[in-house]
């Protein structure tokens, strides 16, 4: 495989890091010249045939980004039982660690930490392989956690935060308990985006479309406060127990059962905007979150989600948002397989 | 024990929820999340960018792990923080108390306070660690009383360290190399001590001890890193952790096995070193850690005190002044001379100095060793009459012109040497090296008595008669050529001078002939002198013939006789 790579020449990829191009020219002991850090060898390898998706993540602080970005990974480690053939490979020394601390969290019922802030050169990608990942083949899957001070204000430095800029689909996290409490509103959020892409002279009327899915997490916490047809999609999602069940599974996802599932997905995107433009109670600003969605021309897709699972599995009226304990995270798979969405072929 | 009281800006960082800090004090915390409680109005700049970056990622093995760090700001004011994890207020902190969250306190010195405690940080912690914020509550006194905390007064004790614990166990050669690299270019590296976080301090605090305070300002530390929140290399000087990781740029020196790698060339040329640096790279190479430890305060306020051109006020530990002066000599031994200078010309200065050398060695040190350092430090000598003592007495013993030819030339220097030093004697010699003899000094003497005129100058010279200095300066300077004194001013001077040169006649003949000028000038009758005409030139009888006339009251018969028979005899002979 080697010896047919060099005979066809140089390859260029994304760095995970920074997202810059990059000509390799040593597979094996490739580093970045843009940021000065290491490629992994199957990421480059691996290049063509699983292309990378990164994911952007931008939200404020306390609003789930790290427990989804756990909750996630826990979910994609343990696919196997549900897709055919899948299997999850981290490709980072960053990533393989990460994966040891969170079962051992996870067993222990430890909670996440609040995500520190770092300069860009602390902060490293994870970068992982996801082999036959249902109806859209295998893929390198690449996040970066950020600090949700880095999107309080105007002025994002975008050059600590390259994937926002630099990605094509961000995925926006808001808790709206979190954003009601603070007094905020899901447009300032939005806000807060558009500057920083204006300021990088990102055109929205040219070239491709800039996506973004929002997902409202911790919507365990306002179960009550959804439209019907939300409470009962969050509350039937069945990947979590099936993926820890010690019973064999008799079904598997196949591309049928996936296929259902992304129309179910595009049905409660649709049901969402609905809520938004209507329930301005429980959704700040969600009306003027749509217009400003037209008028900048993204192409958005609603999601929502709880990472813990905290009230669903509450048996008593004490709040068990002190996950780590217990976790049963709902939907939060839908935020990922959008991105899926969004980045394959089929699109 | 020295205390010194230093002041310092202060910063708070942690983990905060707006609304426990919102309308209290300055209003700073405007969102959740990670941001500075607390800052001094006075470095709100600073502390939003260049200090929030050092100090915001903080991820400890354990919870009771504490970090310390040590770093400038750009705009040169030390930092010293101290971090610590904290269990999370579910209302001060973070409404959902997730792991991870901890409170950096952060001094911010300005340089000039900095430089009072010797850039010391590790003395400022230990004068501080009392108040030091470790709980969420105190991040909410301190947000409330932002004009009380806007500056702290910290009362620092200077000590001397001692070499305990852990440090005692490094391998000598290592550990040299380790506090030498504080004062090298290490290449943009920065060392990862591996190691407990005690051992790791331990090791830090002997290598301060061991640095002078120019040095310390090149020692920038972190104590607990990680991986995850790496610094960039370079930016700090040291940094420790548990658990080592690779990468060039930070050699790893395991503290179970410490071996320090520095780069080629790293140590610099020698004749540069500083003279701490040169007493501390010889207390290293001779073994003598505990010494080393214990007496680096010492040699520190002695480099300190040559840089600074100032004296060594304190009496100080002299084992550690001399072998300071003996590992510097030649930088200290030269500036010494060049002190020497203002006083006396080049040559003299040299010799004299191979005098003072030749008896320090012999263990009968005519200056000590704090004299030379302090004289070399502030270029003066201020004992002026120590070093005319000294320049007397080494005059006396080299006989001067046997090690010194050109005296000469030192005649005026001399003199005013021994004004100042109040030295009658070496001003006599002085005046007896200028052509105008005796009259010249004795003037000089005049604003040593409260009147002028000729009776304190009497009073002068009896004295010099009553300690006999000038016959034993005469009767010293016997075989050397001085220009006779001219004119002397008082009779008791010249009876006295007229005894000595009776007993000790001038070898030469022009010499003896201006001795019995002067004296004959000055009413000597020269009765003494009788035998020595037989030694003068029909010349100079005749000129002697000619001042003394035909007078017989002035003169001794006897001598006059010798006069009328030496002329008949050069007639005699001409005949």
């Amino acid at each position: 495989m080697v010896m047919r790579f060099f005979r066809r020449g140089k390859k260029d990829v994304v760095c995970p890091g920074c997202l810059a191009q990059v000509r390799v020219s040593d597979e094996f002991n490739q580093t970045c010249p843009s940021c000065g850090k290491p490629i992994p060898t199957i990421y480059i390898q691996r290049y063509d045939d699983a292309p990378p998706i990164i994911i952007s993540i931008f939200g404020w602080s306390n609003h789930g980004k790290t427990f989804f970005l756990d909750a996630l990974r826990l979910i994609l480690m343990e696919m196997s039982p549900l897709w055919p053939g899948y299997f999850y490979q981290s490709l980072t020394q960053l990533d393989l660690d990460t994966e040891r601390m969170l079962r051992e969290a996870r067993r222990q019922g430890r909670n996440t930490e609040a995500t520190q802030r770092r300069t860009r050169d602390q902060n490293e990608a994870y970068v992982m392989l996801l082999e036959h990942v249902a109806l859209w083949d295998s893929r390198m899957l690449v996040m970066m956690d950020h600090p949700g001070e880095s999107f309080e204000n105007m002025g994002i430095p975008t050059s600590e935060i390259p994937y926002l800029v630099g990605t094509e689909t961000t995925v926006m996290l808001v808790s709206l308990p979190d954003l009601i409490a603070g007094h905020g509103s899901l447009n300032q959020l939005l806000t807060i985006y558009i500057d920083a892409l204006t300021k990088q002279k990102v055109n929205f009327r040219k070239g491709p479309r800039r996506r973004l899915i929002i997902a409202f997490t911790q919507a365990d916490r306002m179960i009550k406060a959804l439209p019907q047809p939300l409470q009962v999609y969050l509350q039937d999602d069945e990947v979590w127990p099936m993926i820890n069940s010690d019973k064999e599974l008799t079904q598997h996802w196949d591309e049928q059962v996936m296929e259902e599932y992304v129309e179910r997905m595009k049905r409660v995107s649709d049901e969402i905007s609905k809520w938004m433009s209507r329930d301005n109670r429980n959704v700040p600003g969600g009306t003027a979150t749509l217009a400003m969605i037209a008028q900048y021309n993204l192409d958005a897709r609603f999601t929502i989600m709880t990472a813990t699972g905290g009230q669903l599995n509450a048996t008593t009226d004490n709040d068990t948002r002190q996950a780590g304990f217990n976790i049963a995270p709902r939907r939060v798979l839908d935020t990922f397989l959008w991105a899926l969405e969004f980045q394959s072929k089929r699109s | 024990m020295v205390s010194v009281t230093i002041r310092a800006r202060q910063a708070l960082f942690s983990r905060v929820e707006a609304n426990a800090f919102r309308g209290k004090g300055r209003d700073l915390v405007r969102n959740s999340g990670y941001y500075f409680a607390f800052y001094s109005s006075a470095i709100s700049d600073e502390a939003e960018t260049a200090l929030k970056e050092r100090i915001q990622c903080f991820k400890p093995e354990r919870m009771e792990h504490e970090r310390l760090q040590y770093f400038f700001l750009p705009s040169g004011r030390a930092v010293i923080t101290s971090s610590i994890q904290i269990t999370p207020d579910k209302i001060i902190n973070d409404s959902n108390e997730r792991g991870g969250a901890f409170i950096a306190h952060c001094l911010v010195i300005e340089p000039a306070e900095f430089e009072k405690v010797n850039n010391d940080p590790f003395a400022v912690i230990e004068a501080f660690s009392d108040r030091i914020i470790v709980e969420p509550s105190g991040l909410i006194e301190v947000a409330e009383n932002p004009d009380q905390e806007e500056e702290v007064k910290i009362t620092v004790e200077l000590r001397q360290p001692s070499l305990s614990g852990y440090a005692q166990s490094w391998p000598q050669a290592e550990l040299e190399k380790l506090i030498l690299s504080g004062e090298q270019d290490q290449g943009g590296r920065t060392f990862q001590l591996v190691g407990a976080p005690d051992d790791v301090e331990e090791v830090l605090r002997v290598a301060f001890a061991a640095a002078d305070k120019r040095t310390r300002r090149r020692m920038t530390f972190d104590t607990s890193v990680v991986k995850e929140c790496l610094p960039p290399a370079g930016s700090f000087w040291v940094t420790g952790t548990t658990k080592s990781f690779k990468d060039s740029k930070f050699p790893a020196v395991n503290l179970d096995d410490p071996k320090v790698t520095t780069l080629a060339g790293a140590e610099g040329n020698p004749k540069e070193l500083s003279v701490y640096a040169n007493w501390l790279r010889h207390s290293l190479k001779a073994g003598r850690r505990d010494e080393m430890v214990a007496h680096a305060f010492t040699a520190q306020r002695i480099a300190a005190a040559l840089e600074a051109g100032r004296s060594l006020d304190e009496v100080e530990n002299v084992e550690v002044v001399d072998q300071f002066l003996a590992v510097n000599e030649q930088h200290i031994v030269s500036c010494f001379k060049d002190t020497v200078r203002e006083w006396l010309s080049n040559g003299m200065v040299e010799a004299l100095y191979a005098s003072i050398a030749t008896q320090r060695a012999a263990g009968r040190p005519t200056f000590s060793g704090q004299e030379i350092i302090t004289a070399a430090a502030t270029g003066k000598f201020t004992d002026a009459q120590a070093l005319s003592n000294y320049v007397y007495a080494w005059l006396l013993d080299t006989n001067l012109g046997a090690k010194y030819p050109n005296l000469t030339e030192d005649a005026a220097k001399l003199s005013t040497l021994a004004a100042q030093g109040r030295h009658h004697a070496l001003a006599v010699v002085g005046a007896l090296l200028k052509p105008d003899g005796l009259l010249s000094p004795i003037k000089k003497m005049i604003p040593f008595a409260r009147n002028r005129g000729r009776t304190p100058v009497q009073e002068a010279l009896a004295q010099l008669d009553v300690h006999t200095e000038l016959p034993e300066v005469f009767r010293n300077l016997m075989h050397f050529d001085w220009a006779a004194p001219s004119r002397f001013v008082v009779p008791e001077t010249a009876t006295a001078l007229g005894r000595h040169f009776a007993q000790n006649p001038p070898a030469k003949e022009q010499d003896l002939f201006a001795v019995l000028e002067a004296l004959y000038e000055q009413g000597d009758t020269l009765a003494d002198f009788a035998p020595h005409v037989a030694r003068l030139s029909s010349d100079n009888v005749k000129r002697l013939q000619k001042l003394i006339g035909k007078s017989t009251d002035s003169v001794d018969p006897t001598f006059r006789q010798a006069v009328d028979a030496r002329l008949n005899q050069s007639s005699t002979s001409r005949r």
